[in-house]
């Protein structure tokens, strides 16, 4: 573990000195070719040297910063950071939850996921879909549940229903014209 | 070569024959003569893709004979029915191996069940004449209907009844549509169908006839809740067929008739076909995500992955159509494996309750691996066939409505949440349960039947050609002349 890793350290360090001026140096152009295409008045990379010096600097100081706060707060005073995240309780909080941004999903998009396919499942499936569906089939059943008292098997019944049948057709045929057309009217 | 497609589609009845002649508690004989008709029924299948020529975009292998009046009994396979006929006797065995140990009661009934409803399948992919299709086609239904309603869960009188009303209801209309055709066109010979010219507001009644029939079986929502009772109440092997290759039957049905002959209707119901895949894609996955049993979600996610096949089969284009039969081809092999996943589980812990479970990858590595494999596969990720199609779809969706294609796409990051969710609550977490450290990993049986299906999956992930092939001049032809029958009606509009 350690020799790959003291490959990848020294390359960390010396990696930049080296190849730097291939990449936006001198020899920049020879390098990227055609790969890269940079418009006739685009002067960005000449534009580069005439920056402040301190910008150049800026990354450098920042980690010695970096280097000089860690090394205060881990190595002397390794109280410390419990202190500084216990008076600033809000803003560790908000850092420590990743801004908070995994919760801001959750609400934003799981929770509501599963609530619409919660109420497409129990309220379209089951509760529209399903329910007209099986209503229907009862319906037919329910239906056909009172058609079958009319069989009652009393010969009175059949003669009765089929006078009543009789006279609903006369009466049709007389009064709206029936079968043939044209009512004793016209 | 000559009547091959009669031999392949009544072998399976020939061994179910076969095994009427047993002993009730020949048990045993049952397994193996199911499973030898199903392996060699397979082979011929492949004999006949073997022999198959992909420039051809006619039907080939016809068979023709008299049978009833006008009625001719006429067989015969091109580009698009081709891989089903395969797809149909590959998956076949492995149902027969799936049902070896599961299935302990009335095993001989139950295998005839299973070698009848092969016939009728593979008929409805060869049949070429209506009435011959219809047959096939509404017979296939008595024998699932035993199927789900003798060996399924708890609720299977219930699920079968319904599966099979929904069914038959739709497709009674399409009866009706196939009396009107014959009266029209003085045949029923679905080639000669195929270049009849029907009035135009004739199609439009036809299309929606046959709409019916095959939304149903499809299934499109909102005619889809059959689907998920049916599956759980399903035996294994039951759900393997259904979702494997019955649900294939109204994607074939859109392919055969409503598309080539009904072309006109076609186009301008396209946009009600399209509306109702899109909210098949998102709502049903937003179903799927909420459900509490593995077999459910699945059925679910299958209703989803259907809205992708309808999306591409009626924007009428070749990458489209092409991606729709692959489409139909991978979820014919990942959601059955996906069956045969929970079977694995269930044959050990009989129940399908999704919190019954949790951390099986400690105990069932080699499981855990096919699972994902097959996971991955559902939620269409490059490299597995399950993108192919997916692909294909969405890119010929683009060009025809850029609208639907955007909102499919939200299908694609729904199908990830809900599969790796499922994933993650079964494989995954602690394994705490004490019934579940005993857990076996797969059998050597379960390796034989699950093998295939990965090597499969990855092999057309990589490598769709094979199958790209066999469908583009069958596929190529019927877009030309899609194109050909719509264009002077688009012309008249314009004047």
């Amino acid at each position: 573990m350690l020799i790959p890793l003291g490959v990848l350290a020294l390359g960390a360090v010396v990696a930049g000195m080296i190849f730097a001026p291939y990449f936006i140096g001198h020899g920049e152009k020879e390098f990227w070719g055609a790969a890269l295409f940079r418009a006739e008045n685009n002067q960005i990379l000449h534009a580069m040297h005439e920056i402040p010096s301190w910008v150049g600097f800026a990354p450098f100081l920042a980690m010695l910063a970096g280097f000089v706060i860690a090394y205060v707060y881990y190595i002397q005073a390794p109280w410390l950071p419990e202190a500084t995240a216990r008076k600033f309780r809000p803003l560790y909080l908000f850092l420590l939850n990743k801004w908070y941004f995994d919760e801001l999903y959750d609400w934003l998009f799981v929770k509501p996921a599963f609530a619409i396919g919660r109420m497409f499942w129990k309220g379209g499936d089951a509760g529209v879909i399903d329910r007209t569906i099986d209503g229907t089939a009862a319906g037919v059943g329910h239906v056909t549940g009172r058609v079958v008292k009319l069989q009652t098997g009393y010969m009175y019944h059949y003669a009765f229903a089929m006078l009543i049948g009789v006279a609903a057709l006369l009466t049709w045929l007389m009064y709206g014209g029936g079968l043939i057309g044209g009512g004793p009217g016209r | 070569m000559s009547n091959i497609l009669s031999v392949v589609t009544f072998l399976p009845l020939a061994g179910a024959l076969a095994i009427a002649f047993l002993n009730a508690d020949a048990k045993g004989n049952a397994r193996w003569i199911a499973l030898w008709t199903t392996l060699i029924t397979f082979l011929v299948s492949l004999l006949i893709w073997q022999h198959f020529d992909n420039t051809n975009p006619g039907f080939q292998f016809l068979e023709e004979y008299a049978w009833l009046g006008p009625l001719k009994y006429k067989m015969g396979v091109d580009g698009i029915s081709m891989l089903f006929v395969i797809l149909t006797t590959f998956l076949m065995p492995l149902c027969i191996l799936a049902s070896w140990e599961a299935i302990e009661d009335r095993v001989k009934e139950y295998m005839i069940a299973f070698l009848v409803l092969e016939t009728l399948m593979l008929g409805v992919f060869c049949a070429l004449d209506l009435v011959l299709f219809y047959l096939f086609f509404e017979g296939g239904l008595i024998p699932m209907f035993l199927i789900i309603g003798v060996w399924g869960g708890k609720r299977r009188v219930y699920a079968s009844f319904k599966f099979f009303l929904y069914t038959l209801l739709g497709s009674v209309l399409m009866l009706l549509a196939m009396m009107a055709m014959y009266w029209h066109a003085g045949t029923t010979d679905i080639p000669t169908l195929l270049t009849t010219k029907f009035p135009a507001d004739m199609q439009w009644w036809l299309w929606l006839a046959f709409f019916a029939s095959f939304a149903v079986k499809m299934p499109m929502w909102p005619v889809h809740t059959w689907l998920p009772d049916a599956h759980v109440e399903a035996p294994t092997a039951g759900s393997v067929i259904l979702a494997g290759i019955l649900l294939k039957m109204g994607g074939y049905g859109f392919l055969r008739f409503s598309l080539p002959m009904f072309p006109l209707a076609s186009q301008e119901l396209a946009p009600l076909v399209f509306a109702l895949s899109i909210i098949a894609i998102i709502y049903t996955s937003l179903v799927a995500l909420v459900q509490e049993d593995i077999k459910k979600l699945i059925a679910y996610s299958s209703v989803a992955h259907m809205g992708f096949v309808t999306m591409g089969i009626f924007t009428a284009s070749q990458q489209g159509i092409d991606g729709a039969i692959f489409q139909m081809l991978s979820h014919g092999l990942v959601s059955a494996a996906l069956f045969l996943c929970v079977g694995v589980v269930y044959d050990r812990m009989h129940t399908r309750e999704i919190s019954a479970y949790g951390g099986l990858v400690e105990r069932m590595p080699m499981y855990a691996f096919a699972f994902m494999i097959f996971t991955m596969a559902n939620v269409g990720l490059p490299g597995t066939s399950g993108f192919v199609g997916e692909f294909l779809t969405l890119l010929a969706a683009f060009k025809a409505n850029t609208w639907v294609a955007i909102l499919a796409t939200l299908g694609v990051i729904l199908s990830a949440a809900y599969a790796l969710y499922l994933y993650r609550r079964v494989i995954f977490g602690a394994l705490e349960k004490p019934s579940l450290k005993s857990m076996q990993d797969l059998s050597l049986r379960e390796i034989t039947i699950l093998a295939p299906l990965v090597l499969l999956t990855i092999l057309y992930g990589f490598y769709p050609a094979p199958v790209l092939d066999v469908t583009a001049a069958s596929v190529k032809n019927l877009v030309s002349n899609y194109e050909a029958a719509v264009k002077p009606a688009a012309a008249m509009l314009a004047k």
